[in-house]
């Protein structure tokens, strides 16, 4: 009795770890000390309402250190592999904070690639970097899935966001109307530039400089380039320092999937 | 006793003194060093002088074609209705304001004043009024009111009186020229920069350089309507007076020679400017210009005007009566100016909205 009281126990907690190990592994928390429980238990029940509505696993970790992943690059290989081998072969994103260096990164998979461009995923790190920075760890990875959120219910009613997506957490009305100074701005000077073309030829009378009309012989009998000396100045090439991420790496496609650019913060 | 020969670093102007073991002079500020033969020749050209379009020496004008008269007011009969027309001392033909009869006054077109040659009139007042309406169409920007009061009718052909020169010139031009190239060593851009001197000389031929000889013509109008085909010149005769107005100079060839010197010195470095390629940049530095077999003849032009006020300022058309060349300032209406600024803009705004909504 005593035996089958252990024996069924241990199997609980094992069904209990593995859930949370695999199928609840949305919001993990490796140190332990930045979320509380029910902070993680909050965070993943937004992201189990995103798989629930959407149909992508959006996974959030935050760790202290990546053994084996150490370099900037490098994360992006370590969330790919966390991914994998919690969701192998599943559409979604993976969001990872490693607070040794203070450093984030998140990379796509699956349909996740199609829809989130290397700008927008950049854009939704750049919003929640701010909390990040100070410290409010559970704020910023709830902000990371409310923009998630609404980033693909404007996909489902047919946005997309290609390129730079400067615009990605706006909508279009709201890019407009940021634009609108601009668009008048430049509308106006090429205006000007175009009526002052049209106002000055309606004058076309110009004195003559020259007499190229009335030339009836032209003879050249003295040419001359004489070689004087040579002047060098030598200018030190600036290096580009390498930012915080990525860098141009590519996204979408391939066997490593989509990723951010990467951010300190 | 003779001054002492000092050679300058054409670098940076300090003097050079010879060094043994280059074999060649040597500046002690820049160390660059020359070959003796290379400052020789750059010394000749230094003594290139500019030349000013004042200072060009033209051969003086035949006998009996002096600078003219004052202008005064002179009184003639009319040939055919005997009125009294009272017209500009330099008018040599005029139209009779009492029954419009157009009347050559041959006593103006005497002596020093008859012109040598004339290019008769080839287009007719049809044609120029034609030209004028076409012209006026194609400027959007032109008042409406502004043509139907612009009173065509008053479209006048007159025969210019133009000073002729020819001339032979043999100029040098002096240069200072670059070659510039950039390449990557190591951890540095390096760029070399080759400076060189350079010359240019030889001979330009002008003939029948025009100049406007009347103080009542605007020269740049004038101007604006050429080039004249010279080859079509007539010996002179009143009668291609008949039907237009006609002007007599009353700015000698002395005064019109500085314009000509002008225009044929800017031929002149424009010519030889052509010739100085492969480098990457070139600055004139001198023009010497010197004239030899330089003449000069009085003709008579052919021009079609018409002058117009409108709001106080006068417009004035003018086309050449040889060719058709038509130059002239128009007025700007305000109105269409405003009605297209607007249009264009918000043209340009709705494009410029639609790019953003759709595509960002």
């Amino acid at each position: 009795m005593k035996k089958a009281a252990v024996l069924m126990l241990t199997a609980v907690l094992l069904m209990l770890f593995c859930a949370t190990a695999f199928g609840d592994a949305l919001v993990t928390d490796d140190a332990g000390r930045y979320l509380s429980r029910s902070e993680i238990a909050s965070l993943t029940e937004q992201s189990r309402e995103i798989y629930d509505r959407y149909g992508l696993r959006v996974m959030l970790k935050i760790t202290y250190s990546t053994p084996g992943y150490t370099s900037e690059d490098s994360l992006r290989y370590y969330a790919n592999t966390v991914f994998n081998n919690t969701y192998s072969g599943q559409d979604g994103l993976i969001f990872v904070v490693r607070m040794s260096d203070r450093y984030c990164r998140a990379v796509t998979k699956g349909r996740g690639e199609q829809i989130f461009s290397r700008a927008i995923l950049d854009e939704v790190e750049e919003d929640v970097l701010p909390s990040l920075s100070r410290g409010d760890y559970y704020g910023a990875f709830s902000a990371y899935l409310k923009d998630i959120s609404g980033l693909l219910a404007r996909y489902e009613q047919g946005e997309r966001f290609y390129g730079s997506g400067a615009s990605g957490l706006k909508t279009r009305k709201e890019v407009l109307v940021e634009a609108l100074p601009v668009i008048g701005g430049v509308s106006a000077l090429v205006t000007a530039v175009v009526m002052g073309i049209i106002v000055s030829g309606m004058k076309n009378v110009k004195k003559q400089s020259g007499a190229s009309d009335y030339i009836t012989d032209t003879r050249l009998t003295r040419k001359q380039d004489l070689y004087l000396y040579t002047t060098t100045t030598r200018t030190r090439i600036q290096s580009s320092s390498s930012g915080g991420g990525g860098g141009s790496g590519h996204f979408g496609g391939g066997g490593g999937g989509g990723s951010s650019s990467g951010h300190h913060f | 006793m003779s001054e002492a020969k000092v050679y300058r670093c054409p670098c940076c102007g300090s003097v050079l003194t010879w060094d043994g073991r280059s074999g060649e002079m040597k500046c002690g500020s820049c160390s660059n060093t020359f070959p003796l033969e290379t400052l020789e020749q750059y010394d000749l050209d230094q003594n290139i002088r500019d030349t000013r379009a004042e200072d060009f020496q033209w051969s003086r004008p035949a006998e009996g074609t002096v600078d003219g008269d004052d202008g005064e007011l002179r009184a003639y009969t009319c040939s055919s209705c005997g009125a009294q027309m009272v017209v500009s001392d330099t008018a040599a033909a005029a139209c009779c304001p009492y029954c419009g009869n157009d009347s050559v006054i041959p006593q103006a077109l005497q002596g020093k004043y008859r012109p040598q040659a004339v290019i008769p009139f080839l287009v007719t007042r049809e044609e120029a009024v034609d030209a004028y309406k076409d012209l006026c169409k194609r400027k959007r920007l032109v008042p409406r009111k502004f043509i139907r009061d612009s009173r065509i009718e008053k479209m006048q052909g007159i025969y210019v009186p133009f000073w002729l020169f020819d001339c032979e010139t043999d100029s040098d031009v002096t240069y200072k020229a670059t070659r510039t190239s950039t390449t990557r060593e190591g951890k540095y851009m390096v760029t070399r920069t080759r400076h060189y001197s350079v010359r240019r000389g030889g001979t330009v031929s002008f003939a029948d350089v025009p100049v406007n000889s009347s103080t009542k013509l605007d020269d740049t109008l004038m101007e604006a309507v050429e080039p004249y085909d010279v080859s079509s010149l007539e010996k002179f005769n009143t009668a291609y007076l008949s039907g237009f107005q006609a002007e007599r100079y009353d700015q000698g060839v002395d005064k019109c020679m500085p314009r000509a010197a002008q225009r044929i010195r800017e031929s002149v470095s424009r010519v030889f400017r052509s010739t100085v390629t492969g480098y990457s940049t070139v600055v004139p530095v001198n023009t010497q210009v010197n004239l030899t077999h330089s003449t000069s003849r009085y003709v008579m032009m052919p021009v079609w005007i018409l002058n117009s006020t409108w709001r106080g300022k006068t417009y004035t058309f003018a086309m050449n009566g040889q060719n058709g060349r038509v130059r002239g300032g128009l007025p700007v209406g305000k109105g269409r100016v405003a009605a297209a600024s607007l249009g264009l803009f918000t043209l340009l705004a709705l494009a410029g909205a639609a790019i953003v909504y759709f595509l960002f």
